[in-house]
Formats: C-alpha cells, sequence, structure tokens
C-alpha cells in the first residue's frame, strides 16, 4: 500500500534504513523539511545513512532525506487516483483516505465570504498507516463475552483507539451480532472498491466516508443493528448522536480524543458519558487498557 | 498504350497529393475540435459531478479512433505509469507533423494542469486553455476549407493536366 503512495526515493530511503515501511505508524512529508517516519520507537528523522533518532541529532552529521514538493503531489495524485479536485471536500476536512491510510494534509486555506472553500498549495501530508492487531483486545475480550455493552474508547491520539474499535468490533462480529460500522474516515475498515481492507468482521456492515450525524437515522431504520460503532467524536452533534442512538436502544462504541474520562467533563460529550458502561482509556500504543466500568448515573 | 497508364498514373498521384495535404488540414481541424470537445467535457464532469480524471479521459475516447483520442489515450496510460508525467515525455507523445511546435507545448501544459488542484482552480484554467484551442481551431477550420479543399481541387486539376500532357 505504502509502497504505491510514496515517490520511490522516498520509499527507498526508508527501506534502506532496514525499516518495513508497512511497520510504521506515520511517515511525514513536509516540502523542504527532513523526512519523519514514526514508529514503535517514536519520532526519527530518515538519513542518507540510515535513522536518526532525537536523541542523536546533535551528534548525527549525516544528511537527512528532504521532502520534496513532488514528493507531496505524488502522493496526492495517488492518494486523489490524480484528481485532486473530487477529494477537495475531505481535504477541507483536513484529510483524505487512501486505502485504509488517512492521510492528513495542510496547506494556504482559501475562504470566500467567511466560508473555506478550498485547501491549496498543500506542504505537508502526514501519512497514518493503519494496522490490524488480531488479540489485542484480548485483556477485555470478557465485555464482549458479556453480551452488548455501551463502550468508549478514550485515548490522546496514536494511542491505538482504531485499532482497538476494529478489534472490539471484529470480536462482536464474531459473535454474530449485527454490527453497523459508521466509518467516518475510511480507517477502520479500509472499504476499497466495495471491499474491507482491514478486517471488521462478517457481520459487520460498513457504511464509509459518509459524516456521522447524516448516516444515525437512516442507518437505525433500515439496518436495524444491534450495536453502531464509530470512530473519534467530535463536537456537540456527534454528542447528540451518541445519545440519539442510546435512547433509541441501539447499542454504540465509539472513540473519543481525549487524555481521560475526566477530561471530557465540562466539555459537549459531559451528557452522552451516562449512557456508557465501559471507558476503555488507552494512554500509548501498546499500552495497558485501563477499563472503567460506569455504575451509576455518575462515573 | 503505355503514355495512357502513365496519364493515369500521374492523375491519381497528384490526386493523392492534394487529398493528402486535404487530410492534413482536415486532421488539425479535427483535432483542435477534439480537444475544445474535451475542456467542455472537463468542466463539467470536474465542476458538477467531480469524476475522477481517467474516467472522464476514458468517457471521451470510448469507441473513438481519431488522432486526438489517440493522444488523450497515451497520455492516461503516461500518467497511470509515472503519477505524476514529465513534461517530456508528454510533448513526445504529442509529436506528430499535424501540431506545430509551439501548439505542442500549449497541449502539453494543458495535459499536464489536469487534476492537479481543486474544481474552481481547475474550471479556470481549462476555460483558460478552451479559449486558445478555440481559436486555434477556429483557424484550422478555416483552413481546412479553404486551403485543403483548393489543394484538392489543384490536385485534380494537375492530375487532369499532367494527363493530358503525357496522353
Amino acid at each position: 500500500m505504502l509502497k504505491n503512495l510514496l515517490n520511490k526515493n522516498i520509499y527507498q530511503a526508508i527501506v534502506r534504513c532496514g525499516i518495513t515501511p508497512e511497520s510504521l505508524f506515520e511517515v511525514r512529508l513536509r516540502i523542504g523539511k527532513p523526512l519523519v517516519i514514526c514508529g514503535k520507537f517514536g519520532n526519527a528523522v530518515v538519513t542518507e545513512n540510515g535513522v536518526c533518532y532525537p536523541s542523536d541529532r546533535k551528534k548525527n552529521t549525516a544528511q537527512p532525506v528532504v521532502a520534496q514538493a513532488e514528493d507531496v503531489e505524488y502522493a496526492l495524485s495517488v492518494a486523489s487516483g490524480h484528481s485532486v479536485y473530487a477529494v477537495s471536500d475531505s481535504l477541507l476536512k483536513g484529510y483524505i483516505s487512501y486505502r485504509g491510510m488517512r492521510i492528513g494534509a495542510s496547506g494556504a486555506v482559501v475562504s470566500e465570504g467567511g466560508r473555506v472553500s478550498a485547501l491549496k498549495n498543500i506542504a505537508s501530508l502526514n501519512i497514518r498507516i493503519p494496522h490490524e492487531v488480531k488479540g489485542c483486545a484480548g485483556e477485555v475480550s470478557y465485555i464482549v463475552d458479556g453480551g452488548l455493552k455501551n463502550i468508549l474508547v478514550v485515548s490522546p491520539p496514536g494511542a491505538g483507539k482504531t485499532t482497538l474499535l476494529r478489534e472490539l468490533t471484529r470480536l462482536y462480529s464474531e459473535k454474530l451480532y449485527n454490527i453497523l460500522l459508521i466509518d467516518e474516515r475510511n480507517e477502520i475498515a479500509a472499504v476499497s472498491d466495495g471491499k474491507s481492507i482491514l478486517d471488521a468482521g462478517d457481520f459487520t456492515d460498513v457504511m464509509a466516508g459518509a459524516e456521522k450525524k447524516l448516516v444515525y437515522e437512516n442507518a437505525v431504520r433500515s439496518m436495524r443493528p444491534d450495536m453502531i460503532v464509530m470512530d473519534e467524536l467530535f463536537g456537540e452533534d456527534d454528542a447528540e448522536g451518541i445519545c440519539d442512538i442510546a435512547r433509541a436502544g441501539v447499542r454504540v462504541m465509539a472513540s473519543v480524543h481525549a487524555r481521560d474520562t475526566e477530561a471530557l467533563k465540562n466539555t459537549p460529550f459531559e451528557r452522552m458519558l451516562r449512557f456508557f458502561d465501559f471507558f476503555l482509556v488507552l494512554e500509548r500504543p501498546g499500552g495497558k487498557i485501563r477499563v472503567i466500568e460506569n455504575k451509576g448515573t455518575k462515573m | 498504350m503505355f503514355s495512357l497508364i502513365a496519364g493515369a498514373s500521374l492523375f491519381v498521384g497528384s490526386l493523392y497529393g492534394g487529398a493528402g495535404v486535404r487530410h492534413y488540414y482536415k486532421t488539425r481541424a479535427e483535432y483542435f475540435e477534439g480537444l475544445n470537445n474535451l475542456c467542455n467535457l472537463l468542466i463539467d464532469e470536474i465542476v458538477h459531478l467531480k469524476t475522477p480524471l481517467f474516467k472522464i479521459l476514458d468517457n471521451f475516447t470510448y469507441m473513438k479512433k481519431d488522432e486526438f483520442s489517440k493522444h488523450v489515450n497515451a497520455f492516461a496510460a503516461l500518467l497511470k505509469e509515472e503519477i505524476i508525467a514529465n513534461r517530456e515525455s508528454v510533448l513526445k507523445i504529442l509529436e506528430c507533423v499535424w501540431l506545430k511546435k509551439e501548439e505542442r507545448v500549449v497541449i502539453a501544459d494543458f495535459l499536464m494542469i489536469l487534476g492537479r488542484s481543486h474544481s474552481e482552480s481547475q474550471a479556470a484554467n481549462i476555460g483558460h486553455y478552451k479559449n486558445k484551442f478555440a481559436e486555434i481551431a477556429a483557424k484550422a477550420k478555416e483552413a481546412y476549407k479553404v486551403q485543403g479543399g483548393l489543394a484538392y481541387k489543384l490536385g485534380i486539376l494537375l492530375g487532369i493536366a499532367l494527363m493530358i500532357v503525357v496522353v
């Protein structure tokens, strides 16, 4: 996947470091700046002689591999099927999806009449590579064994929320529950040409690329799911949607960016917290999952 | 008998030469008309439907065998291979006798902007090239009518004259 997306020189520079590009979490391309990769080792700069970690930067004199404008354009062209205009709405939200990879983009914002109309002169990309880690939910599989529950996965960015959510979805699906996955950023199942690239379970229906609030109502009526799964709740609309789904009697499993559940208090999400049975808090990738059971209306 | 065959051959040769010149002008006129049509299709599909570029190009060339469609197909193949098409490679696929060098440069520049920006910018850029191509297309059409027609008629007349002289 990553081989197709990256310009040959960038891909080869990573491979030369002895790193399997697919094992990385992120690749960051910034025009005129060193190529940065992120893996289990944290962040590192790719140089002509190998990887340079932050602690070695002062000592290491090797020339870093610098991303060029054509490297950014190459990745954008591949990800958009050479049709940047076709993904401009998605770019306005700050990302585009390519085979399950989320490519964050930043550049110059074009606005018109107080409305953001386009993102142009894209200068940096953050390519996030999804990882399917079957078994990563082993320590919390007893929750799945206990039947359908409302579950909220809480973690800061990059700690493995989506991976955990995918695995829990797969485990519920294995128990023959009808799961509806609202995969707004197409990261959980990574649907490409109608097929899921990542395994979210055989009994999971995927609504890919659609905004959550556009899908809730119709999906509850038409797909009759036992559980709705959605990634990265954001803002009041999503919080309201969770309350509506829970009130409708459908179970919900979602994830949200936060340091812990305390950080969600006094935010638009506070109202929805009472609906969740379990909070799974992740602090870092591969770290222990902290389980908080919600036993009352107050946590 | 020999003079009759020689006269007929000269007539056919002259006619063929005239038709060849007319064909040159005809191909140019059709080529630029094709470019104009592609610009219209691109503006519609990109602005209103956001159809992916390769699909637009495929639809445009479907079942067509004219010279412009051949170039469009070659460009699409190049883009699939190189991702960011190299200017020299684009100019190379546009090499042909019916395009002048400066026209090839403009067409290459036009092809190379396709798909590389948001829809408003694409529409503005394609519109700009469309005006250029419309101007060349009008001239090429006129040249086909006047010079192409003239060359064909001259070919016939020259053929007849040569036949009379020889026979």
